[in-house]
Order: structure tokens, then C-alpha cells, then sequence
């Protein structure tokens, strides 16, 4: 059953196209890896999606409930939550607080979101942290409290933007690692990555944007293989040289 | 909260609580100005200092409070003490309504220092052009001592009146500090946007506090008319008095419980002093440069105010010892 699908989107600034008629859906429990070269509009739908911009034209349905319209913490409330692609942890909170802001989404209980925010900060590994401002993290451990904060909220899908982005191939690895864990617990999962090692390793389905549009769609193994996203990537005259 | 720090705030509250007992009344009318400043101050910062939306025009809602309680009182001769909350009322749906509009279109930063200047000062020209409420020359208050009535003889019983409002104010702050719309207030002040992606509700989140901070507010109003037993528009509703409300959180520490309280004990007996001392003296005005410039040396060394900077010192004061 898809739980996200995304018909007709189209999204400009100013003339400039920066998601067109761009289709496609995600099924429950399904991990989807999202690529394309900078400013392809990977970002632009995220926001889209989540609230921050209103397309101009399309669908966005979740769960069969369109999404278009929603302000962003209720698209949250429904069970979409996402990263930043820079982190946005709120620097003036402890970490466990930064947390328990995001547990509050669907607890009400202040104790209760406590202990729940508490467990997500053990699952990320940050529970010798938990105590420090915000603002005293490394970037690879705001990069957890990123994605430790958007678990808080309980989604059933979850949007990650280039959270592996910065790290060395050892925190790549352990990310894969937890990246798995979070899909095993029934979280739907759609990735923006550039670390291809990552993208391949996890994604069950990958959609390639160029300019805005879909330039392909399919396995990982059928992906890199692709002609065009070749050159999306590398440009025409690569394929030349190749010969 | 420690131990000390509870031993500490209660010899405070005690040597207030003693205070009148040995001291002038003119000692005892400074430190009713300090504690009418930190309430209000204390007010703003529900707003201001916790979800990060700065109020310039604070004024509008004790002129509002000022206003509505004393007309009252005197057409209708009802009680002060009644008239404060019909006029907290009215200022918190006026702080509904600029906080619709401000929150609702996302006015942010300047912007909406200008939005509420602007309604202060519309304010401010509605009441000076309504002959019923006095118009340009404002409102005299007929001396009639008796708690009702809200007049007393002395400044003792509005000494611990302005205290009473100040502990209060303190401990509606704590309380809210405390709660969840306190906790996810800063995570607004802090990124809205990403508070928003959490699913902070932050429209309802800064209603709510422009509410409580509005209403808090145009008590304060009414304890100043009848304080004063004299309203006028340009001083009740002027951006004066709402730089006056705002400062001494900022030089104390917005966000923190105790910082409007701190700011209101160090910036308001130095207004006072600076400003009788130089007008003895023939420099009236000098006041005003001093203050100008205890303000710039507290920006500049304790930009987040001085609350914090204690916190900090008073922090690793206490991890020297334990290392020793």
C-alpha cells in the first residue's frame, strides 16, 4: 500500500523550475533513495512536502489525506517528520530537552515524553551527551540529535536530508547501521543522499531528479548503470570519452 | 532549585518583608518603582524573553489597564481591585489581536518591534483625542484612602503590594518556565521553523503567552494610576514607559526567571538617584547619559544579560571548589 504519493508536483521560484510534474509514490515500509546533482530540487521537495513552501500545482497525499495547505507541525502531527540538511538543533536547550520537544508531538505527559525522548537518545548513542547544551555537540552528534529529535515525534515516514553528509566512511557505516534499525521498526524511510556507498547499501528503490524532473527510476544496481544519470551527473562529453 | 538558593531567596523576601519597618519613605518609594519594573518587566518576558517575540509597544497594555480601571472606578465607583481584571481582560484580547495579526503573517524581528510601536501609539492618540477619558490632560484621581478604593495613606501598603505583584509575577514565570509550553516557547525562540518540523504549534504556543503577558500587564496599569493618582496618555501609553519596561529585562536576562528582577534592583534605583542627584545639581538630563551608558557596557560584556553571566560564574565557581 503506498503511503506517500506524489502526483503532478510542480514548484517554481520566480520562473525558474525547480520541481516539474515530478510523479511518484512510496510504499509502506519501503526505504527510497533520493539523488541528483546540486539543485536538482530534491530539497525544494521535501518543503514541499513538509509544509515550508506551497506548490503551485500537484498532490501530495499521505495516507490518502492530502497534505497541500497543512501548516508544517500539523504535516508532523499526521507522521512526517524530516531533517535538515544543515542542522537546526535548538542551541540554547540541552540535548535531552531539544528532545523531549519533539517527543511532546504525541505525548502530553511531561514525564512520559521524558522517558520516551530518553530511549531515543540511547538509540542514537547519545546518552553521555544528554546533559550538554546543544550547542557544546560535534556536527557528526547533531547529526544524531537531528534524527533522535524526529524519531521523538513517532513518524510513519520519515524524510532525511543528506544526514550522512560530513562523515567519515566509519560513521557512514554506523549510520547504515541505524538507519536499518529505525526501518526495521516499521518507519517508512526516504533519503536525499549523496554518499552513494550509503544510498546503495540502504535503498530499496532509488529516483534520480535532474532540473527538477524524474530522470530515472528503479533498483540501485539498475540506477548506476543508467545512462542518463551519468550524465546528469558527469556531464555528456563523459559518455563521449568513454567512448 | 538547591537548598542555598532557596535559604538565600528567603532571607531576601524577609529583609523585604522588614524593610518598611526601618527605612524612609523615600527609600521605600524607590523600591516601589523597582518592584512595579520588574513585574512589568517580568510580564514582557512571558512574551518577549521566552518565545523570542519582542514587544517595543508593552505600554499599550498598561495604559489600557490604567484607564479602564480607574473610569470605572470613577463613573461606576467599582472597586479598583475588580476594575484591574476587567481591564487585563481587555488588554489580552487587544494582545490576541496583534498577535493574530503579527504571528498569523509571520511578522518577525523589526517588523514586529514596529507592528506593536504601532499599536501603542495608536493607542496612545485614541486616548488623548477622547474628551470622556480626559483627552490631552488626562485623568486626576480624587484622593479617597480605604482598600477599596485602592488609595492608601503611605507608601507602606503599596510597598507590599508591588511586592506581592512581583513575587507573583516571578512565580507565574517559573511556573510557565517549567511546563510544556515553556519548554517548546524556547524551541520556538530558538528556530521556529524547526520547532515547527517537531510539531510545535507555534501560533497557538505565542498566543497563549501574548494572553497571559497582556493581561499581567494592565494589572500593572491599574496599580500604577493608583499609585500616581494621575494618568495621562503620552506617559501611560509612550514609548517611554514601554523602553522603560523593556530594558531592565534585557540588562538582567531575558528568558530566565530572576533576570527582569535583577535588572529592575540594579537599572531603576539608578535611574532614580542619577536623576534626583543631577536635577539638585542643575545637570537634569545627565541621568540619561549615564543610564545610556550602563546600558552600552552591559550589552557589550553581558550580551545575553546578566542573569545568565551569573549562572555561569556562580557554575564554575562551584566545579573550582569541587576540584580543589
Amino acid at each position: 500500500m503506498n503511503i506517500l504519493s506524489v502526483k503532478n508536483l510542480h514548484k517554481s521560484f520566480g520562473g525558474l523550475y525547480a520541481v516539474i510534474e515530478l510523479s511518484f509514490d512510496i510504499s509502506e515500509g519501503e526505504i527510497l533513495g533520493l539523488i541528483g546533482p546540486n539543485g536538482a530540487g530534491k530539497t525544494t521537495l521535501f518543503n514541499c512536502i513538509t509544509g515550508f513552501l506551497v506548490p503551485e500545482k500537484g498532490e501530495i497525499e499521505f495516507e490518502s489525506e492530502d497534505l497541500v495547505g497543512l501548516s508544517t507541525f500539523q504535516i508532523c502531527k499526521k507522521g512526517v517528520a524530516r531533517t535538515f540538511q544543515i542542522e537546526r538543533p535548538f542551541l540554547d536547550l540541552s540535548v535531552l530537552d531539544n528532545v523531549v520537544v519533539a517527543a511532546l508531538n504525541r505525548i502530553g505527559s511531561r514525564k512520559k515524553a521524558t522517558d520516551f525522548a530518553l530511549e531515543m537518545i540511547d538509540f542514537l548513542g547519545l546518552e553521555g551527551q544528554k546533559n550538554y547544551m546543544a550547542s557544546e555537540l560535534t556536527v557528526v552528534k547533531r547529526k544524531r540529535l537531528e534524527m533522535a529529535r524526529t524519531l521523538a515525534t513517532q513518524p510513519r515516514i520519515l524524510l532525511l536530508d543528506e544526514v550522512m553528509a560530513g562523515l567519515n566512511p566509519n560513521e557512514v557505516d554506523e549510520a547504515v547501521k541505524i538507519l536499518k534499525e529505525i526501518h526495521k521498526k516499521g518507519i517508512t524511510i526516504m533519503l536525499i543522499e549523496h554518499v552513494m556507498r550509503a544510498v546503495m547499501a540502504v535503498s530499496d528503490r532509488i529516483i534520480v531528479l535532474n532540473y527538477g524532473a524524474k530522470i530515472a527510476e528503479g533498483l540501485p544496481s539498475d540506477i548506476s548503470n543508467n545512462q542518463k544519470v551519468i550524465e546528469a551527473y558527469l556531464g555528456e562529453d563523459s559518455l563521449n570519452a568513454q567512448g | 532549585m538547591n537548598r542555598n538558593s532557596i535559604i538565600f531567596l528567603a532571607a531576601v523576601l524577609l529583609f523585604l518583608l522588614l524593610l518598611p519597618l526601618f527605612s524612609s519613605s523615600a527609600l521605600i518609594g524607590i523600591f516601589i518603582l523597582i518592584f512595579f519594573y520588574a513585574y512589568l518587566g517580568q510580564c514582557w518576558n512571558i512574551l518577549s524573553g521566552y518565545v523570542g517575540a519582542v514587544s517595543v509597544g508593552h505600554a499599550l497594555f498598561v495604559g489600557i489597564g490604567a484607564y479602564i480601571s480607574t473610569k470605572l472606578a470613577l463613573v461606576w465607583g467599582l472597586s479598583p481591585w475588580i476594575g484591574m481584571f476587567l481591564g487585563g481582560f481587555c488588554a489580552s484580547i487587544i494582545a490576541l489581536f496583534i498577535g493574530y495579526l503579527g504571528f498569523r503573517f509571520r511578522v518577525k524581528g523589526v517588523y514586529f518591534f514596529l507592528l506593536t510601536i504601532a499599536f501603542a501609539e495608536v493607542g496612545r492618540l485614541i486616548f488623548l483625542h477622547l474628551d470622556v477619558f480626559g483627552g490631552p490632560v488626562g485623568i486626576f484621581i480624587p484622593f479617597k484612602p480605604s482598600f477599596i478604593n485602592f488609595q492608601f495613606k503611605g507608601n507602606n501598603p503599596y510597598y507590599y503590594i508591588a511586592m506581592g505583584m512581583m513575587i507573583f509575577s516571578i512565580i507565574v514565570v517559573r511556573i510557565i518556565e517549567k511546563s510544556n509550553i515553556g519548554l517548546l516557547s524556547v524551541a520556538i525562540r530558538e528556530d521556529e521553523d524547526a520547532a515547527q518540523s517537531l510539531g510545535v504549534n507555534s501560533f497557538k504556543c505565542k498566543m497563549i503567552l501574548f494572553f497571559i503577558s497582556g493581561f499581567m500587564t494592565a494589572l500593572g496599569g491599574t496599580f500604577y494610576a493608583n499609585y500616581f493618582y494621575y494618568i495621562q496618555p503620552d506617559i501611560v501609553f509612550g514609548l517611554g514607559l514601554s523602553v522603560d519596561i523593556i530594558l531592565r529585562p534585557i540588562v538582567g536576562g531575558m528568558g530566565t526567571v530572576f533576570g527582569p528582577v535583577i535588572g529592575s534592583f540594579l537599572m531603576t534605583p539608578l535611574a532614580e538617584f542619577t536623576r534626583n542627584y543631577f536635577a539638585k545639581g542643575g545637570y537634569e538630563g545627565l541621568h540619561m547619559i549615564i543610564y545610556g551608558i550602563i546600558l552600552i557596557i552591559v550589552v557589550l560584556f553581558f550580551p545575553r544579560g546578566l542573569a545568565p553571566s551569573f549562572q555561569r560564574m556562580y557554575r564554575s565557581f562551584k566545579k573550582n571548589i569541587s576540584k580543589s
